[in-house]
């Protein structure tokens, strides 16, 4: 007997129905075929140019085949040991992901149900915003003011049914960020009510003095959760693996979410080396992104384009055509850098920071096509 | 019944059960806002089409109806099965020779196709085809005196059911290229509320509307309208607005085929390569504006080898990453008939035409068609061709046979780019 078709307008939530998949962009060689392209350096996913920390890469390189047979650790053990003594929590106060794209997942369906909401900003990591779509919840989107985190209009966006706020510290894609103050008086105002999520995937690259570290404001507040990735600043992007941390008792309401054994072995060891790191990785890409940035925000100067430009490895620039235009007139030359329209910066790319010979040749690409 | 959202109706195919599948027809369409005389038309359209079908039908073959409001309009889904349906005659353009007894009962098929405002047809399968007959309500044409708002501090937002009605006023005062639908703002405002189209407007906080854009989103193409602009320095608030709107929602581009001179052109791109050959000038010069809302990641498309020059020389100009299979008729074999859609815009004296099935007939087809349009008055004649459809290149060589010329490419328009003809004369 054939098959029948199923009736997809009965058997789809309409929430399902209204949104659209995400359609990841091609491998890198099929793009540089399209596009013609003479080589192709990628700008555009903030991805570390220096690639992993030493010890992270001789992991990788040593990884027996036949470990691929066996399970990994169901809830990364280990790293959840190493991560616990490093800020001084017990282990349970930790959620490993499969990126921490992962764990936003987990939080967001630990803590809502049907009528609820999350609160964050309209210019900002998307996948709060997708989850929430996806999972049947309002995502109620408060405008960015001066590029920044709108404390007041957030609490005013809040509401009895606002079960998370999401505040990316610093924020992707504009680099700006709430010191420890304004994170505090932001923590004292919520008062307990909803769970504050800060996602500091970027934290390891902010450089300013006051630039708060979540993990030591969890104590204070148990309704912080803080997220942090091996994807950036540990460049282990390939091997998705993301965490969070918070207080044990609601890191345990969260686990309840939790997809165990999603996280694989290679990943685990790889980010437990990365983390035995003395501090040279960090600083090696902190200097060069230093020099990197001042070497763009001087040529974005010359060429009069306006940017912004805050904590992070990451520039965003205003340019005077379509950025979906610039997109592919880039590829065409090699550099694929992220548009910006669907962070509802139109006319906007962001640019991830390399190093100096490859931010010329950008450079030049760029002053091609203005 | 789902709360009077739409009804469902799956009935056996035998003409016992005709009377049931009008009745059904009828009243739910009056159930659903149409007026008699409308409900009467959508309830003579299906009629036609199952006293075709039935008494060719096999023994268990089912109809299945599916009727949907669709805020401004309703619309009677009928899947049916793949029997062989006269798919000819659901051309507007179709004649028949009323002297031929043996073809009387199309004739219920060419009727069916000329009682409802819009009409599709779609092959779900190898066994099963689609019906779609669209009737729109009725509302009242109101005109008013443009009067200018006042300057003052003006904040973008979707808009209210007044201010919406006040915008459409404006527009259709303000601008005479602006579509028909902004002489009846009672239809704005359900075409927004529906869904079916999404607005912008600039308001102040008295009630004056200083502006907006209204759009819809067709597959992954956003067509958009405007912007319409009543007070000074608002263009571009009204477009970064706009965008920002359909930041997130996975359409891939946004065309404005009639942007007005006021329209901040830097966030577009131009897809006509020579305007002066393009009879459809609009206020902004440059005819139709285009912009991707994401990275263009590419696709197969399959070009009729004729447009080669042409397509490669909009492809390199807009940078757009494709693989391309050039088709050339082989001598196959191809269907014997040809259908065509066509949407007409009489204030604009124009028409679009597409295709729902390519055949061998096509040339002659086009022919009939291009020949009644003109004779109804309209001047602007359009045929999109959709890349993303192997068949549609087919019809290429037709297209220049029945006059028809390349004008652009439309990134992403349907199922594929849309290669845009227009009819220039001469056939």
């Amino acid at each position: 007997m054939a098959g029948i078709f199923p009736p997809l307008t009965q058997l789809v939530p309409s929430y399902i129905q209204q949104i659209e998949s995400y359609i990841p962009s091609k491998p890198d060689a099929v793009l540089r075929q399209l596009y013609r392209a003479p080589f192709l350096y990628r700008m555009n996913n903030n991805e570390n140019a220096l690639g992993p920390p030493p010890a992270a890469k001789e992991v990788i390189r040593s990884f027996c085949p036949e470990r691929a047979a066996i399970y990994p650790s169901g809830d990364a053990y280990y790293l959840r040991q190493r991560l616990g003594e490093l800020f001084g929590f017990s282990p349970d106060a930790f959620l490993v992901g499969n990126g921490a794209t992962e764990v936003i997942s987990f939080v967001t369906k630990a803590f809502c149900q049907p009528g609820d909401n999350i609160v964050t900003v309209d210019k900002t990591f998307a996948v709060y915003e997708w989850v929430a779509g996806f999972s049947g919840f309002e995502s109620r989107l408060v405008p960015l003011k001066d590029n920044g985190f709108d404390a007041d209009a957030m609490l005013a966006a809040a509401d009895n049914r606002t079960k998370i706020i999401f505040i990316c510290n610093p924020n992707n894609p504009t680099g700006s960020y709430w010191n420890e103050t304004q994170l505090r008086n932001f923590l004292d105002r919520v008062r307990g009510r909803q769970i504050v999520v800060v996602d500091e995937a970027y934290g390891e690259y902010a450089e300013a003095a006051d630039f708060p570290d979540g993990m030591k404001l969890i104590k204070e507040y148990p309704n912080l959760v803080v997220f942090r990735t091996f994807s950036k600043m540990y460049a282990l992007a390939a091997l998705r693996i993301g965490y969070l941390a918070g207080h044990v008792d609601v890191v345990d309401i969260i686990r309840r979410t939790c997809v165990v054994y999603s996280v694989n072995a290679l990943a685990q060891e790889a980010a437990l080396a990365a983390l035995s790191d003395d501090g040279t990785h960090v600083a090696k890409t902190r200097a060069l992104m230093r020099e990197s940035k001042k070497y763009l925000k001087q040529e974005l100067t010359h060429l009069r384009l306006p940017y912004i430009c805050g904590e992070g490895n990451y520039v965003i620039v205003r340019l005077p055509l379509s950025d979906t235009l610039a997109y592919r007139k880039l590829m065409h030359r090699g550099y694929m850098i992220r548009t910006m329209a669907g962070f509802r910066f139109p006319n906007h790319i962001r640019v991830t920071l390399q190093d100096i010979s490859v931010m010329e040749g950008f450079i030049n690409a760029l002053r091609s096509i203005i | 019944m789902n709360g009077c959202k739409d009804a469902e109706l799956r009935i056996p195919l035998t003409m016992a059960m005709l009377p049931v599948v009008v009745g059904f027809t009828e009243s739910v369409a009056k159930i659903l806002g149409l007026d008699e005389a409308r409900s009467l038309r959508l309830g003579l359209a299906v009629e036609e089409l199952f006293a075709f079908l039935a008494p060719q039908a096999q023994r268990e073959e089912m109809i299945f109806l599916w009727a949907r409001p669709g805020g401004y309009f309703v619309e009677m889904v009928c899947r049916v099965p793949a029997l062989a349906l006269p798919t000819r005659l659901m051309n507007k353009t179709a004649k028949m020779d009323l002297e031929n007894e043996e073809l009387l009962p199309e004739l219920g098929i060419l009727l069916a196709a000329r009682m409802v405002d819009r009409f599709r047809l779609v092959m779900e399968s190898d066994t099963e085809m689609a019906l779609y007959f669209l009737v729109e309500k009725q509302y009242p044409e109101l005109t008013a005196q443009f009067l200018p708002p006042p300057p003052g501090n003006y904040r973008y937002h979707t808009g209210s059911r007044e201010e919406l009605k006040q915008f459409s006023l404006q527009t259709s005062s303000a601008y005479q290229e602006a579509p028909d639908f902004f002489r009846f703002p009672g239809k704005v405002v359900d075409m927004v509320n529906s869904g079916a189209y999404e607005a912008v407007l600039a308001t102040d906080d008295k009630g004056n509307v200083g502006g907006g854009m209204i759009w819809m989103r067709s597959g992954n193409l956003l067509e958009a309208y405007g912007p319409y602009v009543f007070q000074a320095d608002l263009a571009d608030g009204i477009v970064e607005k706009m965008l920002a709107t359909v930041a997130r929602s996975g359409a891939l581009s946004l065309v404005v085929r009639k942007p007005t001179a006021e329209i901040p052109q830097h966030y577009f791109e131009e897809l006509v390569p020579d305007s002066s050959a393009f009879s459809e000038e609009s206020p902004a010069g440059n005819t139709v504006l285009y912009r991707q809302l994401a990275e263009d990641t590419g696709m197969v498309v399959f070009v009729p080898a004729v447009l080669k020059d042409f397509v490669t020389e909009c492809y390199d100009r807009l940078v757009l990453p494709r693989d391309i299979v050039w088709v050339e008729p082989a001598g196959e074999k191809q269907g014997e008939h040809s259908v065509f859609s066509v949407t007409v815009d009489g204030t604009q004296k124009q028409a679009v035409i597409t295709a729902l099935l390519a055949g061998a007939d096509a040339r002659t087809v086009l022919q009939d068609y291009v020949s009644s349009l003109l004779k109804q008055g309209l001047t602007k004649l359009f045929f999109e061709l959709d890349t993303g459809k192997e068949a549609e290149a087919m019809l290429a060589t037709d297209l220049g046979e029945a006059g028809f010329t390349p004008a652009y490419v439309l990134p992403w328009g349907g199922q594929g780019d849309v290669i845009v003809f227009q009819y220039r004369g001469g056939a």
